[in-house]
């Protein structure tokens, strides 16, 4: 064990030598699946050009399920407004992943919706509460991110959104 | 230790000296990750059960860290548990890299070395993942090779699984196969029906030396998968065997195991339906057949009931039998158009679920041997023939509704049963328990919200009736919030006992503190905009997660 940490410390060292501030964050590729059972890798994740939102959810999130449900009545709006897309990704396993379809259908989202079953984007990004909200601007670079959603956390992010689409530049 | 820190010494003079270099042969990779920590003083308790520690404090903790670079990935995560917070396996107790891997990948082919986690199908034979907050990891460590090629995804892997902080004696190899029947012939690629068909084989290889039972070294399971989609219609459908296994969870018994699940949905927009059945029959598969409990599984027999957010409905959970269960789940979610007599000026969200969980039929084998006794064939299952006992049951109904601009209404009401002796491990009474809760928002300015949350439990068994009400006040990325549980217990029995708790927060982009006083009972908790599940406490707790 000890031999391995070694190991690793060795590998950290280099990593952080190699660390580049100046590049900017893309989207890891993983594969995950549409709700019609196709497996799609997330470095496809496009929107001509415009601003993407990506939100981690799942059917057990009372927040997540709040802020999908929230952003759904102003979705219109927004991509008449802006273009932006939002691609909700469920972090659902397969005891309740069953019932993702049926909530994005019986709540009427507009949503793109994929599973991420066992994990693996969600680990990719980083997550580990959900919600967990990406900003991505028109070149697919990730450029904001939010954990937690309360009322009012829509607005910040289409304010955001709209400043992208501006051309301006945001950060966290 | 010696070694590596002479070696941390080396390497820390050689990237920095040449760091240029290592730039340029790795430059335009990235570093991402996330931590986070959890720490607890502790007061005596007895009545929750938290007893106060010598260590006064208790942390748990990680910081993971990934590389990437074009195809080329990295990672790792340390882990301490110092000690671990009272609620997680003692076991736990230690501090160290618990997870590592490099990756190589391109269209074709996928490359895993170290620790990954993996799911096959459902998960029904193979499934390694991680709970960080319920103290779950069971990943495997070892190689994983994936290979794609139109429309076919193949998978190989061979590992042993993470136990605590060494490893389990089984040796998992593993094959998958993915198929999307769809892609195969171009003249199908726009087909109405979508179809993907699916197998996996899994063997576990661990040494056998008992003294009394003649065990079998090599376990298989394997299982076939379909999925169908077809306009507003789906299908799904998995079955799984696995060979004789006698184990400590089935006593010893020779009996092979089968496992059948089934899914069939129907949704349009505004309406979502789905009907779900399973049964399962001695299919407890893991990589040390001494093990029991949350140890060491290999395959993942899910409960199929609602996973409920809200703390007192998520009282009485159901704990999935991989030994033996049949069950049936229904969803039905509906949205009463806006501007309707019924759905109002926003329209209403409806939603409804009913799940039951039962036992197996079991017969004996022959007149001389006691249903499931060690060292013999357990007993005989008809396989339509439902068990005599209940599991569990669960109907719930929840209305959502948008009442203006600023308010939000949900009610929901639940009816449960809960088998105590199968979900619990002791005596009888079962519970059976109504439940109703509100959950109210104001929003009386764009940032600033509070949420009143009110449930009721009723119940004459276990602890009697609970009450809870919680208030809220959200500013922006500020949370405050108090909650007050409480428990009217049996007389004779349960003495009442009141668990009042004040929590605040703050969370900025992809950080968040909490900070929270008081007596908290295990359970899900759904405060500041997060859910997340928590362990039994009282004291003074605080809580820091990022993401970067």
């Amino acid at each position: 064990m000890k031999k391995t940490q070694g190991l690793l410390f060795l590998l950290i060292l280099i990593l952080m030598g190699s660390f580049t501030t100046d590049a900017k964050r893309t989207l890891p590729k993983v594969d995950v699946k549409t709700l019609d059972g196709k497996i799609v890798n997330t470095s496809s994740f496009q929107n001509n050009g415009n601003p993407i939102i990506i939100s981690f959810w799942a059917t057990w999130c009372k927040p997540c399920v709040q802020e999908l449900t929230t952003i759904a009545d102003v979705y219109d709006d927004w991509r008449e407004e802006t273009g932006v897309k939002l691609i909700a990704i469920s972090v659902d396993n397969s005891r309740t992943s069953g019932g993702v379809l049926p909530l994005v259908n019986g709540k009427d989202w507009d949503y793109e919706v994929y599973l991420d079953e066992n994990g693996d984007f969600k680990r990719a990004m980083g997550v580990g509460l959900v919600p967990h909200t990406f900003l991505l601007n028109g070149k697919g670079e990730i450029v904001w991110q939010h954990t937690s959603f309360t009322e009012g956390s829509e607005l910040e992010l289409i304010n955001l959104v709209r400043k992208l689409k501006k051309g301006e530049s945001i950060s966290n | 230790m010696k070694n590596s820190l002479r070696a941390f010494l080396i390497v820390a003079i050689m990237s920095f000296g040449s760091k240029a270099i290592l730039a340029q042969v790795l430059g335009g990779g990235e570093v991402h990750g996330s931590f986070q920590a959890d720490a607890q003083y502790y007061k005596k308790d007895s009545t929750i059960g938290a007893d106060a520690i010598p260590q006064k404090m208790a942390v748990n903790a990680f910081f993971e860290m990934r590389y990437t670079n074009k195809n080329f990935e990295a990672g790792m995560r340390y882990e301490l548990f110092m000690p671990p917070l009272q609620g997680y396996d003692s076991r736990w107790k230690g501090n160290g890299f618990g997870y590592r891997f490099l990756r190589y990948r391109n269209k074709q082919i996928d490359i895993t070395a170290g620790n990954f986690y993996e799911q096959f199908g459902t998960g029904m034979i193979l499934r390694s993942y991680q709970e960080w907050n319920l103290g779950f990891d069971n990943s495997l460590d070892g190689v994983r090779v994936k290979y794609k090629v139109k429309g076919i995804t193949l998978t190989a892997l061979a590992a042993k699984q993470r136990y605590y902080w060494s490893l389990g004696p089984g040796l998992i190899r593993g094959i998958d196969g993915q198929l999307s029947v769809n892609d195969l012939i171009d003249k199908w690629a726009d087909a109405k029906t979508r179809v993907f068909l699916g197998y996996s084989f899994v063997s576990r290889f661990q040494t056998a030396q008992d003294p009394i039972f003649k065990l079998p070294e090599n376990v298989a399971a394997q299982a076939a998968r379909i999925e169908l989609y077809r306009g507003k219609y789906n299908f799904k459908m998995e079955v799984g065997t696995k060979i004789n296994d006698p184990n400590a969870s089935n006593s010893m018994i020779y009996k092979s195991g089968n496992a059948v699940m089934a899914e069939f949905g129907y949704s349009k927009r505004g309406l979502g339906f789905s009907i779900q059945a399973e049964r399962v029959d001695n299919m407890d598969f893991r990589s040390n057949r001494n093990s029991t409990g949350f140890d060491l599984p290999v395959g993942y027999i899910p409960a199929m009931t609602r996973q409920h957010a809200y703390s007192l409905a998520a009282m009485y959970p159901y704990a999935s039998q991989a030994n033996g269960q049949m069950g049936l789940q229904t969803t039905l979610i509906y949205k009463l158009k806006k501007k309707t007599l019924l759905g109002g000026k926003y329209g209403t969200s409806v939603n409804i679920n009913y799940s039951i969980s039962n036992s197996i039929n079991k017969s004996k084998i022959n007149d001389s041997t006691a249903i499931g006794q060690a060292g013999t064939l357990g007993y005989k299952s008809d396989f339509f023939k439902l068990g005599d006992e209940k599991y569990f049951s669960d109907f719930n109904i929840k209305i959502h509704r948008k009442l203006s601009r600023k308010w939000n209404v949900s009610l929901m009401y639940m009816n449960v049963f809960y088998n105590m002796l199968i979900n619990e491990g002791h005596a009888v009474p079962n519970v059976k328990a109504n439940i109703g809760i509100a959950d109210i928002w104001w929003k009386f300015k764009p940032y600033n919200s509070l949420h009143l949350e009110l449930q009721s439990l009723f119940t004459k068994q276990d602890q009697g009736n609970w009450s809870s009400a919680m208030l809220e006040y959200n500013n922006h990325g500020f949370f405050a919030a108090a909650i007050l549980l409480y428990n009217q217990g049996i007389t004779g029995q349960y003495a009442s006992a009141y668990y009042p708790y004040a929590t605040m927060g703050y969370t900025h982009s992809a950080t968040r503190i909490t900070l929270g006083y008081g007596r908290q009972r295990e359970g899900i908790v759904c405060v500041g905009g997060v859910c997340r599940a928590v362990p039994a406490s009282n004291g003074l707790s605080l809580s820091i997660n990022s993401s970067f």
